[in-house]
């Protein structure tokens, strides 16, 4: 007999290619929860996490579908599911914002920093959707209140200035973050703040 | 010393050494120190710091610690003197950004879509690299105008002066300087909208109020050091 970690690995797996509908006639949510009950694995370890694996089936709609049914029997919003929803290159944002906002209430957190170095906002801005189009997610985000614009990634950048580097697409994003600064006291940072080590100008 | 240099200080431009930074500029951002006498005091000078943050010296004037003084030019500034020297720049840049504000515009309703990124640098700068050439060099804008400082080939400087005209957006406004180098061996380029270009000799203080209606930055697209500039100029 496997052990509920290994079941929940192999569960994960599935998740990542499987349609909602696949998922309703084969996985029952209340066992996959039971089995979790079974195991204390750190919640942002993807082996036995199935929602961060559901997370990042590449269809917007067959990835909200699962890990909702997944939250509605009782699994518990992680600290990096935000992350991990917002990693995918494929958006559907009416789909995918009842569930960002469901995941910033459950405390999933905007300013996770993932090992490879990038955090939540990074990713949603990162230049497969416009400005326009991600605007809501965005804002859901900026609502929240736990969200920093200065917090770094591992190469030194904020989220504030990795924006200002590609202000020519982004400068509609920009203003939101620095009205959302102004609103909650943050700092707003100077233009040209990025430490740069022999840059000619 | 005192209160009378304010003002020279406040429009001069510092690269203020920074430390506790990796490889990569990232970790603690904290100005290099010295102490005298107890006393603290923020250096702007680099000495064996790798990473420099470039800022006007009333932004540098606000950013100075509490109960911290200033190294300029090896001289010492005390605490009680940068303190008052921090309300005057607060006072400042205010002002001048209201001002600029007023006649420049703040955000817009929408902001206009650019072309799609081009890669004709980016395939030159990758294929220069590889080849083995030599190059580094800066290519400076101001108007229509530009200048080159240092080597670069002919073609890779009407690349980035394309790029350039790509790079222009309403609101936003225009690069200053594109530096390039070959880097690590696939070509390096960095875009330069904020800091102040190295011209040699420095243009007028009109000319950047022309650079400006050429192409066009609201309030918060505009650096500090362009402010200054365009006070000079009667602009504000």
């Amino acid at each position: 007999m496997s052990s509920p970690s290994y079941e929940l690995g192999s569960i994960g797996k599935k998740l990542r290619k499987m349609t909602l509908e696949q998922f309703r006639e084969t996985c029952d949510p209340a066992e996959i929860i039971a089995l979790r009950g079974q195991t204390t694995s750190d919640d942002c370890y993807a082996g036995h996490n199935v929602v961060l694996r559901a997370l990042g089936n590449p269809s917007p709609r067959d990835r909200v579908g699962i890990v909702t049914d997944l939250l509605d029997h009782g699994w518990e919003v992680g600290r990096m599911d935000l992350f991990m929803l917002l990693e995918n290159k494929k958006r559907d944002v009416p789909v995918e914002l009842p569930l960002v906002e469901r995941l910033l209430a459950g405390g999933s957190d905007p300013n996770y920093l993932e090992r490879r170095g990038s955090r939540p906002v990074m990713l949603l801005l990162r230049g497969w959707v416009s400005d326009e189009e991600a605007a809501p997610i965005l804002d859901a985000i900026l609502r929240d209140g736990r969200f920093e614009p200065h917090q770094r990634a591992t190469d030194g950048q904020s989220v504030w200035r990795r924006l200002h580097q590609s202000r020519l697409n982004r400068a509609q994003s920009i203003d939101a973050i620095r009205a959302y600064c102004q609103r909650t006291g943050r700092p707003i940072p100077r233009l040209g703040d990025m430490p740069e080590r022999s840059f000619d100008v | 010393m005192d209160h009378e240099t304010y003002d020279m200080v406040a429009a001069r431009t510092f690269t203020v050494p920074l430390t506790g930074l990796n490889d990569y500029g990232s970790g603690p951002r904290t100005f290099a120190t010295r102490t005298r006498g107890g006393a603290v005091f923020v250096r702007t000078e680099i000495n064996r710091e790798n990473f420099g943050e470039r800022m006007t010296g009333r932004e540098l004037c606000t950013l100075v610690p509490a109960d911290h003084g200033l190294v300029i030019d090896g001289a010492l500034v005390d605490a009680a003197v940068v303190t008052i020297w921090r309300e005057r720049a607060t006072v400042d840049i205010a002002t001048d950004r209201a001002a600029a504000a007023a006649r420049y515009g703040t955000v817009p309703d929408r902001y206009v879509p650019v072309p799609p990124a081009s890669t004709d640098l980016a395939s030159l700068l990758y294929s220069l690299a590889k080849e083995g050439v030599e190059f580094a060099g800066v290519v400076r804008f101001l108007g229509d105008e530009h200048r080159v400082s240092g080597d670069l080939p002919p073609e890779l400087v009407d690349a980035a002066v394309a790029e350039r005209a790509r790079l222009i957006a309403p609101a936003v406004g225009a690069p200053l300087s594109i530096h390039l180098s070959p880097g690590n061996g696939t070509g390096d380029s960095s875009t330069n909208f904020d800091h102040e270009p190295a011209w040699d000799p420095a243009p007028a203080p009109e000319q950047w109020v022309e650079e400006l209606e050429r192409h066009p930055r609201t309030d918060p697209f505009i650096p500090d050091w362009w402010l200054l500039r365009l006070r000079q100029a009667g602009a504000l």
